[in-house]
């Protein structure tokens, strides 16, 4: 059974089981992005992790040029999210583990062609069982490390600029708008 | 360069080479006991570290920082020891180009995996 501690929920979108150092939250227009913090990463000297809801849907990011769609979140008060493959991916508790993608560029670079294998083979692992996520951790907000403000450039959640569209839980009847949006521009 | 900087470049011009030879052989010492397919997604790897590799080459030669092209590389070393490990454990290892199409949304092709290769399809 998951365990969740007692601390007083906010504005939080998810509920984590890690402890970032700082979550930063940037507001457009009506929406909210919640950009979870490190200092210092696996190899890299700071991270910055973004979820946001689009349409009700629960968003993150992998390796740049990934959006994420968690369509089937496990949902207690909030959906769960953890940080995972050493890098601090974020990876939310799904009732289902089906995956699917849609291409916005018709050709992947190496890297991003790299990086989307190694994500689908987690998935896989995931399905397949071999891989489990624990089941016993404490979940908690994070509003008492929320500092408003903007992120560097380089690490802002572009939502519009995402190259492969990665959907896990069920395939929806509709996307949100700004994927919509987005699928259409790039062709 | 100092002479540093010159023991760094050498390292990682062995680098390469070793790193393609593994491509070229398939050496099975590359990943442990399962070894790289060529044309398999930890063959996509070792080609992107080498990739990162020149980069940090070429930053090294210009007299500019490396540092964060050789933490890519590092990063891709790591995820191809997972993947290593994941295989051992009898996981498939899934490259893009193994998804099918499996329907449509907004007029684009949707891919997930192929059947059979999940249980809750």
């Amino acid at each position: 059974m998951m365990g969740s501690r007692s601390t007083r929920l906010g504005r939080e979108i998810v509920l984590i089981d890690k402890e970032p150092e700082k979550v930063f939250i940037e507001k457009t227009g009506d929406r909210e992005i919640h950009y979870f913090y490190w200092r210092l990463d696996l190899y890299k000297p700071f991270d910055y992790e973004p979820v946001t809801l689009l349409d009700g849907f629960l968003c993150s990011r992998y390796h740049w040029k990934g959006l994420v769609l968690w369509t089937e979140p496990v949902v207690r008060d909030k959906p769960l999210m953890t940080f995972a493959l050493g890098v601090h991916t974020p990876l939310v508790y799904s009732r289902k583990w089906q995956v699917f993608v849609v291409y916005c560029l018709p050709e992947l670079t190496l890297s991003e062609s790299f990086w989307l294998g190694f994500y689908l083979t987690i998935f896989n692992a995931l399905v397949k069982g071999v891989i489990k996520l624990p089941s016993d951790k404490a979940f908690h907000g994070y509003m008492d490390k929320a500092v408003e403000g903007k992120v560097p450039e380089e690490y802002r959640f572009r939502l519009k600029e995402w190259t492969f569209l990665i959907i896990v839980g069920s395939l929806p009847e509709k996307l949100p708008s700004p994927v919509s949006d987005r699928l259409r521009e790039c062709g | 360069m100092d002479s540093a900087d010159a023991d760094r470049l050498l390292e990682i011009l062995g680098l390469v080479g070793r790193l393609e030879r593994m491509l070229e052989t398939g050496s099975q010492q590359a990943l442990g006991s399962g070894g790289p397919a060529k044309g398999g997604l930890e063959s996509d790897g070792l080609l992107l570290i080498r990739e990162y590799v020149k980069e940090a080459v070429y930053r090294f030669s210009a007299g500019d920082d490396a540092g964060s092209v050789l933490a890519e590389a590092l990063s891709v070393a790591r995820a191809l020891r997972e993947l290593g490990a994941l295989a051992e454990r009898g996981v498939e290892i899934i490259r893009p180009e193994d998804l099918v199409v499996v329907g449509y949304i907004d007029g684009k092709p949707v891919y997930s995996f192929r059947p059979g290769n999940s249980p809750n399809r």
